[in-house]
């Protein structure tokens, strides 16, 4: 069966609290994500963007709606299941990295691997490749303290693709970076994750990379109010590829 | 993911250091108190237990352990040598006797006598000397500590003279008896030569020390010459069983070290099981991460677990080598001679730390299953 879209999410609701403390995060969210672009989720701080991106990925249930991955229902799985197909076929970088401060550069990277099972040595032998093709070939054994913002998120990039995933999701990969720093990494991120079986959420207000994405939707208020569809996005010449 | 489990732990020197003592001290605490207090109510039995040729104690019904006993009267021997199944019986008088050098340094001693003729009572391990020398007139043996108390800074040499009751006695020998309760030097004599040092009472048999004859055990012969004789008769056993019995009901010994050691066990299942369970909270970020990535919660369960595994084991081992080097270091200290580690005490404090490992991982597990993974997004 031919999978259309990477993701789709129908109607998703999600109210935290209950009762007159109820907090209503999302109103019916529904939001298409093709395969071979950068999806981009903007809005203002509080609109439901975190919300919706924890929900894509199987780590938050939402109060009411449908979410589809792959032309999966995720809802529809059980929690073990979600956590194996979540390993198997998402990737994730976060806003503060979140890498092991106790593991090499090399190590972080293969965490992901090492989750699905994969051997030690060849997991870390596989992250240390992607490393290298992201420009981190000399800094494979230096621990995350040791290492600037800019290679710490190109680490967790390589963290989150080592093991080939069909979504990669980030939350505002680029907010802790310098303005050059973050476009580095976004030009590694078009360069490297951007394939045509694969999609790449953006969960960011940073405008400033704007121009990598292929869509762009704009939330408000737990909606979703403007989907932007971008015919030319920036894409890394072959020097900041390699 | 084990290796990812061991680096957490180990990246952070002062906190994996912590973790470790903080389970060694809890180990020390109580397997040393633990220790202290068994080794010291088997310092009650030494005398017994330092008696090998005989296997059953005969004493007077109305006795109440080996340092408060009723004498017997010399037809006592007779009745117990009457019973069938009774290889040999002899005579043994334990008393206390004043002991005096001649700088005028004196001690009260106890004072072991032994039968005349076959010795039987003598500790089997002699530092110096002969046991034959016993027979010699005014002969004593002493125990090493109780030489090194009389004669300090000599080395040990026979033919040193103290006075017993007034009466002279001549070192014949020096043997390595076991420490007693108290820290009184222990002088071996012959039964005859012990009566003159002791006091003079009506009766001066203070115990039989009885054999049985092959096939016969010696509870079965204990039983018999008890139900001849009216005496009362137990093996080595059962009467070092009763001497320690007797402390435990009528001092505040077992009640002050119980209450040591299980202050020692609520301190250290307290201590250990915060550290323990702060140790995860301060890597919950790490724990959430790993859990958005797709890592089951089975497996990062299996991380904590694996994690206080490392940190009981090491801790409990460096605790065991503190209180066996504690013990290995004081052995030659009088007042702490006979005090060792028990076997039995060091398992059961391991199945204790055990324990408090495995219910604090409990705690970390709890919480690490629990975790919300979309924290990571916060």
């Amino acid at each position: 069966m031919t999978v259309e879209h990477a993701i789709r999410v129908e109607g998703v609701e999600k109210e935290f609290g209950s009762g007159s403390s109820a907090a209503i995060a999302l109103r019916g969210a529904t939001l298409t994500v093709p395969f071979g672009g950068i999806t981009m989720l903007v809005g203002p701080s509080g609109c439901g963007k975190t919300t919706l991106l924890s929900i894509i990925a199987g780590l938050l249930r939402p109060t009411r709606g449908a979410v589809r991955l792959l032309g999966r229902d995720l809802l529809a799985m059980s929690d073990r299941a979600q956590v194996d197909f979540r390993r198997r076929s998402m990737g994730f970088i976060f806003q503060q990295y979140n890498l092991l401060p106790s593991l090499s550069a090399a190590e972080n990277a293969s965490v992901g691997l090492l989750a699905a099972g994969v051997p030690r040595r060849a997991a870390v032998g596989r992250a240390a490749a992607l490393l290298s093709d992201l420009g981190l070939g000399q800094k494979l054994d230096s621990l995350p303290r040791t290492l600037s913002g800019g290679q710490q998120q190109r680490v967790a990039v390589a963290r989150a693709l080592a093991h080939d995933p069909s979504v990669v999701l980030c939350d505002e990969p680029t907010a802790a970076l310098d303005g050059a720093s973050g476009r580095a990494v976004m030009e590694m991120m078009a360069a490297i994750a951007v394939r045509p079986d694969r999609a790449v959420l953006i969960v960011t207000h940073d405008s400033r990379i704007f121009d990598f994405a292929h869509q762009i939707v704009q939330m408000e208020d737990g909606l979703i109010t403007a989907v932007e569809q971008r015919a030319n996005p920036a894409t890394p010449t072959p020097a900041q590829a390699a | 993911m084990l290796f990812v489990a061991l680096r957490m732990l180990t990246f952070d020197t002062a906190k994996y250091l912590g973790l470790i003592f903080t389970v060694a001290f809890s180990t020390f605490l109580i397997s040393q108190q633990a220790s202290v207090f068994a080794s010291l109510m088997t310092r009650t039995t030494s005398q017994i237990r330092d008696v090998s040729d005989a296997s059953v104690w005969v004493a007077h019904p109305e006795h109440r352990y080996i340092d408060e006993i009723k004498p017997l009267s010399e037809n006592a021997l007779t009745e117990v040598r009457g019973v069938e199944g009774v290889k040999w019986a002899v005579r043994l008088y334990r008393g206390l006797s004043r002991a005096k050098a001649a700088d005028g340094n004196f001690r009260t001693c106890i004072t072991m006598g032994v039968d005349d003729t076959t010795l039987v009572g003598l500790p089997r391990k002699m530092v110096l000397g002969d046991p034959q020398a016993l027979r010699q007139p005014d002969a004593v043996f002493l125990d090493r500590f109780g030489y090194s108390f009389f004669f300090p800074g000599q080395d040990f040499r026979l033919g040193a003279e103290l006075e017993l009751n007034d009466r002279r006695a001549v070192v014949a020998g020096i043997v390595d008896s076991s420490a007693p309760f108290v820290t009184f030097p222990v002088i071996y004599t012959r039964y005859s030569l012990a009566l003159t040092y002791a006091g003079q009472e009506r009766n001066t048999l203070s115990l039989i020390l009885a054999e049985p004859e092959s096939g016969i055990t010696p509870k079965q012969l204990a039983e018999r010459i008890h139900a001849r004789t009216g005496l009362t008769a137990m093996d080595a056993e059962a009467f070092g069983w009763q001497t320690i019995w007797f402390y435990v009901r009528n001092t505040g010994i077992p009640v002050n070290f119980g209450v040591i050691i299980a202050v020692g066990i609520v301190v250290g299942t307290v201590v250990a099981s915060q550290t323990l369970y702060l140790f995860t909270l301060d890597n919950l970020r790490q724990y959430a991460a790993l859990k958005a990535i797709g890592v089951r919660s089975a497996t990062l369960a299996g991380m904590v677990l694996v994690q206080s595994s490392v940190v009981g084991s090491i801790g409990f081992g460096f605790g065991a080598a503190m209180c066996v080097s504690f013990f290995f270091f004081t052995r030659n200290m009088p007042h702490l001679r006979g005090f060792i580690t028990h076997s039995e005490i060091l398992v059961g404090t391991a199945a204790l730390m055990a324990l408090i490992v495995v219910g604090a991982s409990l705690l970390s597990v709890r919480r690490v299953v629990a975790l919300e993974p979309a924290t990571v997004f916060r």
